[in-house]
């Protein structure tokens, strides 16, 4: 029976050293949980202020680290390559992602290889690459990795270690840029904080792109009402040229 | 000053849309054409998709063709029955056109139809420009265009459905004019051109429609297969992006008015040497495009995303 007991207290103990390690509490916050493209849209900067709460019972008083994986929505991107064909360039092969991510950002506090090991960085993905692996669920492939450095180049994918810095040794904040091609959509942002390398607080935070009542309306007119849109674009191109005509007449 | 265009889903720099509209509207005055052929092909090479352009670029010219049909129905320039005929070609071609567009658009292969069809057309034209500008400059002007008008081609006389217009003093089959309006209303809409610069000197070169009335008729059939390519384009493949084409009427609609008026002293063969130029040199850039190995043979488009 007091066996039993001891056993009982030390898993007791066990348990809560466990739990200690992973019992930082991380809080983030963005400076808007959604941002509205209007006419003026030529991206946008969010900001990200969070704070890892020290569990008084932890073992470990290191340095913390952060890392922060944003996803744009997912959805199909048709991939074309072009070859030569006699004198012309043209569209040869072409391949379908049903679910890449439309906007990726890795951002951390200093390189991700100095924070985490190998198999954290394997189970986080913290890479372009892995993160792209895994929204397709496919291999890299000349297609993957093509996709890849495109959007990079339109700023859609990007990884910055040092977006992230520290204020206090607690308090910190992050800036996540999109650029004006960002898709419209819902994001989601993981936030994972490690201290000498071991995960001790994760959450998910999320905000949304979305267009502002006049340009979302247009769009959803065009979309929805063609008919009535096309009609709407007629009559003020004809008044237009009506206009024209009677400002600019010469006879 | 970048604003977004909320079709096109993408920002662009409004300065630069607003100076290219107003260039071109300024040669389209300048030279009496429509301007759509340098618009369209300009808006593409500045990043805008092809669909988008052309599509919108489409209700510009419904614009400007609405201004200048005006000008010459109030001087009476224009023949009704003619365009008439030239409406109805018109129309079925711009339906034929757009759903043409809409198939290509669907295999993904509308970029590479619009770039090919515009270095055949524009390559064409403006050779033809260049030779015959060329020719009245070198030799004498007078000899060459009494080498242009030696009559109506035989072929088209035999035709039946022969018809009286007044106006025009033609009598002819409506047939081969159909067949015309019906391919420039086809090209039109697929790819963002008024057609003008194609339907007026065959008017004049192959029905022999007097000059005066040439310019106006041709205007008004621009006019309605424009709107009628615009409708077409924006229920069914919703490309028109309206304030791209706000813009476009405002900046194509000052430009052309300054165009117009510019009183510049130069001789017709020139002023057709510098356009044959100008239209063969848009055929070349397109030509580059697919000649020139890309940078990225890659391409990634977007299918599904909500931009």
């Amino acid at each position: 029976m007091r066996r039993r007991c001891l056993l009982f207290v030390l898993l007791v103990l066990v348990f809560c050293a466990a739990q200690g390690a992973k019992a930082e509490k991380l809080t983030v916050a963005l400076s808007s949980d959604h941002i509205v493209i209007d006419s003026n849209f030529n991206g946008a900067r969010l900001t990200i202020f969070g704070d890892v709460e020290r569990d008084t019972r932890d073992f470990l008083y290191g340095r913390y680290d952060l890392i922060m994986v944003v996803r744009g929505p997912s959805g199909a991107v048709t991939m074309r390559e072009k070859i030569r064909s006699g004198l012309f360039w043209l569209n040869g092969d072409e391949h379908v992602f049903k679910t890449a991510p439309s906007f990726l950002a890795i951002l951390s506090d200093r390189p991700i290889v100095e924070i985490v090991d190998y198999g954290n960085q394997q189970r986080l993905g913290g890479s372009i690459e892995a993160q792209v692996a895994r929204g397709t669920g496919e291999g890299e492939t000349d297609f993957s990795s093509a996709l890849i450095r495109i959007r990079r180049a339109q700023g859609l994918f990007v990884d910055e270690p040092g977006a992230i810095t520290f204020l206090s040794p607690t308090l910190f904040r992050a800036a996540i840029r999109l650029p004006g091609y960002a898709p419209l959509g819902a994001y989601e942002i993981e936030t994972e904080a490690f201290a000498d390398g071991l995960p001790v607080g994760h959450t998910t935070t999320a905000f949304s792109v979305r267009r502002s009542g006049i340009e979302h309306r247009l769009a959803v007119a065009a979309k929805d009402h063609g008919v009535l849109y096309g009609l709407a674009v007629i009559i003020m191109a004809l008044s237009m040229g009506l206009i024209a005509s009677v400002i600019f007449r010469r006879d | 000053m970048q604003i977004y265009l909320p079709i096109a889903g993408l920002p662009v720099d409004a300065f630069v849309v607003v100076a290219l509209s107003i260039a071109v509207g300024f040669i389209s005055g300048l030279f009496g054409v429509g301007g759509g052929f340098l618009m369209t092909p300009l808006l593409i090479f500045l990043g805008i998709p092809p669909a988008v352009a052309v599509a919108s670029v489409s209700s510009q010219i419904a614009a400007s063709s609405m201004t200048g049909a005006l000008a010459y129905w109030r001087r009476s320039a224009i023949d009704f029955k003619l365009s008439f005929v030239l409406i109805a070609g018109g129309v079925a071609g711009a339906l034929l056109g757009v759903m043409f567009f809409n198939a290509m658009q669907r295999q993904g292969r509308l970029d590479a139809v619009i770039v090919f069809s515009y270095i055949f057309l524009l390559g064409t034209i403006g050779s033809l420009m260049l030779i015959e500008s060329l020719r009245a400059i070198l030799f004498s002007s007078t000899k060459a265009r009494s080498q242009m008008r030696t009559g109506r081609d035989s072929s088209i006389e035999g035709l039946p459905f022969k018809i009286e217009f007044h106006r025009s003093g033609l009598y002819v089959s409506v047939i081969p004019l159909f067949l015309l309006a019906l391919f420039i209303g086809f090209a039109g809409s697929l790819l963002g051109v008024g057609g003008g610069f194609i339907l007026v000197p065959a008017l004049i070169y192959l029905f022999r429609v007097p000059t005066a009335i040439v310019v106006g008729t041709s205007l008004a059939q621009q006019l309605i297969t424009m709107i009628a390519a615009t409708l077409l384009h924006a229920a069914t493949n919703h490309s028109v992006d309206i304030l791209l084409a706000l813009i476009l009427i405002l900046g194509g609609t000052f430009g052309a008015q300054f165009g117009a008026r510019a009183q510049v002293k130069m001789r017709a063969e020139y002023f057709r040497l510098l356009l044959g130029l100008l239209v063969f040199g848009v055929a070349v850039r397109f030509a580059g495009d697919v000649l020139i190995a890309p940078e990225d043979p890659f391409q990634a488009s977007r299918t599904d995303v909500g931009r």
